[in-house]
């Protein structure tokens, strides 16, 4: 539609509006009666040939509300489901349902989710909108689509009260979501380690597949909105869509076979993210951002590759930093005042040319409408970062205690007095977390020797280093190993955590009854927490290194490339992340 | 005016009238604090140990209940139906005991070993967990008897409901937790909702509705097991929610991860937008009286 046409069909809502259109009138007057946080069903009334402009999901211009619980609706127009975070509108014309944000009565279109076939296919145009749930809780419809020559493909759309995602089922169980939208880069979160950080030339090929578990989030163009797509089972694949011609990120595409569950997250607030540039700092460490809203945000430095370091940011100004791994060092990122401030890492081999900000978690002062990362992945999940990171490489919380949580919880006995009474618990939670910590090495020491094992193949064969279509994922793959061999090298360097477990533990058995008990308690819970940190990040960045090889393999040999090695690399990869669960 | 300009004021009057319009709506928005009748007590860190505290439910006169020695912890209170009482549990002596008070404070008697408990309707007797199962227990001749089958796993929060028949409680299974009905007079239990972790039940005091908790959010679901909902769904974690003495509202406690720190936050029973009632500390289990 022509530009002006089109602001002047918004104005024309707007004017409707303030003259009393009683359609107009009708439906948010009953939505505000009802409640807008509450999930509705809408019919436009009339389908619409294009997207629809911001205005008119603000006005509801001759819309009408599908009552609650009735499922038999036969939409006259095109179908919204709506809630006081998001729109969702799947029109008759379109192939994709059309995301839009909702801020303060505010629409602003975001991304389009649809059903990809997995192969170059485009889906042409919805044949048929089901009403599935129509709740004051829960809003649903089943969208059939006619995918170019193919068999049609179905996919259920849910929005839930308050909830900032739209999840995304394929009923038949054919092909993949896709997800197609305007992003300056593509993250593959890690909690414990660093995240990968993609922009448009990082890519090898239009599709790349995605070393990412459950999730990945695109930082939008313009930086006010995040959208994180979160799958349920980390046997989904992901591929990232690129335009390497502009160049230009346009979506991920999701596997969602054998009862695949997606969820679409978006959250929009005015600078949501930001993308500092460091290369003309010279030494000034302010940066011009304002974080929106209280949060733990994390700052991705980006030097060259997608492998970020990752830190979050602190609260104290210019805080002293002593890193398990690079000793005394200036920490890269903190708050003073609510102004940021922002220097690349002393740990960096390459000096980093800029930074990412985003919101990973959320702290006390973070608003309940404010969904950070943590905050989707537990609403989608179920479970928080540290339960899922430990449920990756099989060391249950519960069975398998964490340094931290048992010498949280034995501190708090020797603080209560309790420590002679709970002896019998204390070595028994001691004994669990040695284990825990025994088990975690292991899997360390599998990580690494998989890494010198790949950078002997890759150093050996010819084919791999010179072959088409091989030679720069190959090169990228012994970049990863030589990375991981450094990570493990320097853990490897240190006392042996095992050992260094066992002597502390008999430490705090020995100390129970003593009158300097609790300080020697707290000074073994000071080594007990440095090594199961050091054992988290290690773990973190070895099961990402083995992803992204993984990941790699799989891209050469999609690529018809590279034979019985990548075959067998990818398979060895691929074994060692399932060997972990 | 540029049509630009004309485009940015209609849509700016939209926006603005919407904002007013969603704003008259009383459905869904927070509840207003100054209108709050009753009296809630919590268990809270905000002095040391887990102490009992009471505050006001329009969020005046917070006010320590309980005191005692460091490794004293006093948790899960619950007011007599009467309110004159508070029954709590406590590790007071050592062992995990049931304790109760005079809920403005006085002396405590130490009732029995186990915790989680709660009063009957006609105050006469309380429901508890020990061993992991569900008893009841009169408070009168100290006669016991246990409610949840034998091969139970888990068993935990018993609620009574309004009419004194029926008992609510969670089971913690492999498959995960799920919220069970039994007769407060013995027999089977009935599976209510088992998707989501949910547990921590409570009625409303129309015994209409069944209150509880899920991973993430405060849900309700009608005993039958139909009409399931949520009624909080704000980021971060909302856990243990207790039904006002009107049944208009629902105190819960609202925490950054599920390993707190926690508020106490007051939300309508119908669901929207709460308000936070208490802040400092990490404040758990809260309960209501008129």
């Amino acid at each position: 539609m022509n530009k002006y046409l089109q602001e002047l069909r918004v104005v024309c809502f707007g004017l409707a509006l303030v003259c009393g259109s009683a359609t107009a009138r009708d439906v948010n007057e009953t939505i505000a009666e009802t409640g807008a946080i509450f999930t509705y069903m809408l019919d436009t009334g009339s389908g619409n040939p294009e997207r629809l402009p911001s205005a008119e999901l603000s006005t509801k211009e001759g819309w009408q509300i599908v009552e609650a619980d009735v499922a038999d609706h036969a939409f006259s127009g095109d179908a919204v489901l709506l809630n006081d975070a998001l729109a969702l509108v799947l029109r008759q014309a379109s192939g994709s349902a059309e995301l839009y944000s909702q801020v303060d009565g505010v629409f602003t279109f975001r991304a389009s989710i649809g059903p990809q076939s997995g192969g170059s296919d485009v889906a042409i145009q919805m044949q048929e909108a089901v009403i599935e749930e129509n709740t004051p809780g829960t809003v649903a419809v089943r969208a059939t689509y006619q995918v170019g020559g193919g068999e049609p493909q179905t996919l259920q759309y849910r929005v839930v009260t308050g909830q900032i995602f739209v999840e995304v089922t394929d009923t038949a169980g054919l092909g993949s979501v896709a997800v197609r939208l305007d992003s300056r880069y593509l993250v593959v979160p890690d909690f414990f380690a660093n995240d990968l950080v993609y922009d448009a030339t990082d890519f090898v090929s239009d599709r790349a597949g995605l070393p990412a578990e459950n999730f990945v989030i695109h930082l939008v163009e313009g930086g006010d909105a995040l959208v994180t797509c979160v799958w349920k089972d980390r046997e989904q694949s992901a591929t990232a869509i690129v335009d390497r011609s502009v160049p230009s990120i346009l979506g991920t595409d999701i596997d969602i076979a054998n009862d695949g569950l997606v969820w679409v997250s978006l959250l929009e607030r005015p600078d949501v993210w930001h993308e500092a540039d460091l290369s003309a700092k010279d030494g000034d460490t302010a940066i011009d951002w304002t974080p929106p809203f209280p949060a733990r945000w994390r700052a991705d430095f980006l030097s060259g590759s997608e492998s970020a370091e990752s830190w979050n940011f602190e609260d104290e100004p210019n805080p002293a930093y002593e890193s398990p791994f690079h000793g005394s060092m200036a920490y890269p990122c903190w708050f003073d005042s609510s102004r940021a401030f922002i220097q690349a890492p002393g740990s960096s081999d390459l000096p980093a040319q800029k930074a990412v900000i985003y919101p990973i978690d959320r702290t006390q002062g973070t608003p309940l409408n404010v969904f950070c990362l943590v905050d989707i992945m537990r609403a989608t999940l179920g479970f928080g970062a540290c339960q899922y990171v430990l449920d990756l490489e099989g060391l249950d919380a519960q069975s398998s205690p964490t340094p931290a949580l048992v010498m949280e919880w034995v501190e708090k006995q020797f603080k209560a007095g309790r420590a002679e009474r709970s002896r019998d618990t204390i070595v028994e939670r001691l004994n669990a977390m040695t284990d825990h910590v025994t088990h975690a090495d292991q899997r360390i020491k599998a990580y690494g020797a998989f890494g010198r094992e790949l950078i002997g193949l890759l150093g050996d064969n010819k084919e791999l280093a010179t072959g088409i279509g091989v030679a720069e994922a190959a090169r990228k793959m012994g970049v990863i190993a030589s990375e991981l061999e450094q990570s493990i090298g320097v853990y490897e360097a240190m006392e042996d955590p095992v050992v260094a477990t066992r002597e502390a533990s008999a430490g705090v058995v020995a100390a129970i009854g003593q009158t300097d008990g609790l300080d020697r308690c707290e000074r073994i819970a000071q080594e007990l927490h440095a090594i199961g940190e050091a054992q988290d990040r290690i773990l973190s960045e070895a099961r990402m290194a083995a992803r992204r090889i993984a990941q790699l393999a799989a891209d050469i040999k999609n690529g018809g490339a590279g034979g019985g090695p990548v075959a067998a690399i990818r398979e060895q990869a691929s074994a060692l992340l399932r060997a972990a669960s | 005016m540029h049509i630009n300009a004309l485009t940015r004021f209609a849509v700016s009057f939209v926006t603005s009238t919407l904002i007013c319009v969603a704003a008259l709506g009383q459905g869904t928005a927070p509840p207003v604090l100054a209108d709050l009748d009753g009296t809630i007590v919590f268990s809270s860190d905000r002095s040391g140990p887990w102490r009992l505290w009471l505050i006001e439910a329009n969020g005046d006169d917070l006010r320590q209940l309980t005191e005692g020695e460091d490794d004293a912890h006093d948790v899960d209170p619950a007011f007599s139906p009467d309110g004159a009482t508070v029954l709590f549990s406590s590790t007071r002596g050592g062992a995990v005991g049931v304790w109760t008070m005079p809920s403005e404070g006085g002396e405590m008697t130490r009732i029995c070993d186990g915790d989680q408990a709660s009063w009957s309707p006609d105050g006469k007797s309380i429901a508890l967990r020990r061993d992991d199962a569900i008893l009841i227990r009169d408070l009168d001749t100290g006669e016991e008897r246990t409610l949840s089958p034998a091969d139970w796993p888990t068993c935990s929060g018993p609620v009574w409901s309004p009419d004194g028949k029926t008992i609510a409680f969670a089971a913690r299974w492999d498959a995960g937790n799920g919220i069970y009905l039994v007769p407060a007079a013995g027999g089977e239990p009935q599976k209510v909702y088992d998707k989501k972790g949910a547990c921590e039940p409570c009625f409303t005091p129309d015994g209409q509705l069944i209150v509880y908790e899920t991973e993430t959010n405060i849900c309700s679901v009608n005993p039958d097991g139909t009409k399931n909902k949520m009624i909080t769904f704000q980021a971060g974690v909302q856990r243990y929610g207790r039904v006002s003495p009107s049944g208009e509202y629902i105190v819960y406690c609202q925490g950054i991860s599920e390993r707190g720190p926690w508020e106490l936050y007051v939300v309508r029973t119908s669901g929207g937008y709460p308000v936070r009632l208490t802040e400092g500390g990490s404040d758990m289990n809260p309960d209501w009286k008129q």
